[in-house]
């Protein structure tokens, strides 16, 4: 859920710009090029994987990051990329480091 | 209209060895065994069937007696000309596309 919500260029884009404070959904939507409505959608998508909150404050429209979710996220991967940094060590390692035992083979 | 979501991460490393021995690595029995056990774990059984919709399953157990398995499914195997490739996937609630491209340094 969270990886569809960040796999989106104008998804994380809106992320940057959150990661400066709350903001209000017009000056969110300013920088891109694209319909109220379509940032409404990629705003819905935020919230549903818990990466935003909205509310509403008097005639603003805020949004702000969750940072819960973006800590799970970024743990998720973080942790994805260690045990394939770790695999492909030892698939060097098997190459550079067992010279005799791959003459052998064949 | 919705593009599956995805997420990518890629990574490269410079292995001192012709292209056709990485990808022997990547489905041999022997390799297998060799370079997907972290340090401290033994492969116990093995087994691989390289052809698409063939499957491989390493069951590795720890000094503690505890088992862990890793498998997939081959995609596709490629190996034409300069370049060799191998896709396999797995899916533990969300799919998992593995995908390797050997190419010759230049």
């Amino acid at each position: 859920m969270t990886f569809a919500a960040l796999a989106d260029p104008t998804r994380r884009a809106i992320l940057a710009r959150l990661a400066q404070g709350e903001t209000n959904v017009g000056e969110l939507a300013a920088p891109f090029h694209i319909s109220g409505p379509a940032i409404s959608r990629h705003l819905k998508v935020l919230e549903s994987a818990g990466l935003i909150e909205r509310r509403v404050d008097a005639q603003w429209r805020l949004c702000r990051l969750r940072g819960e979710a973006m800590r799970e996220a970024s743990q998720w991967l973080n942790a994805y990329r260690a045990f394939w940094e770790e695999s492909l060590d030892r698939l060097t390692e098997y190459f550079e480091s067992k010279p005799a035992r791959r003459r052998k083979k064949r | 209209m919705s593009r599956m979501p995805h997420c990518e991460l890629e990574m490269t490393r410079f292995i001192r060895a012709p292209r056709e021995k990485v990808y022997d690595a990547l489905v041999s029995r022997d390799a297998l065994a060799a370079w997907k056990c972290p340090r401290g774990m033994r492969a116990d059984e093995v087994t691989i069937d390289p052809r698409e919709g063939g499957r491989y399953r390493v069951v590795m157990q720890a000094r503690d007696r505890s088992t862990f398995i890793i498998g997939g499914t081959y995609r596709e195997l490629v190996t034409s000309g300069r370049r060799a490739s191998s896709t396999a996937s797995r899916s533990v609630g969300v799919a998992r596309r593995r995908r390797w491209a050997i190419s010759p340094t230049t």
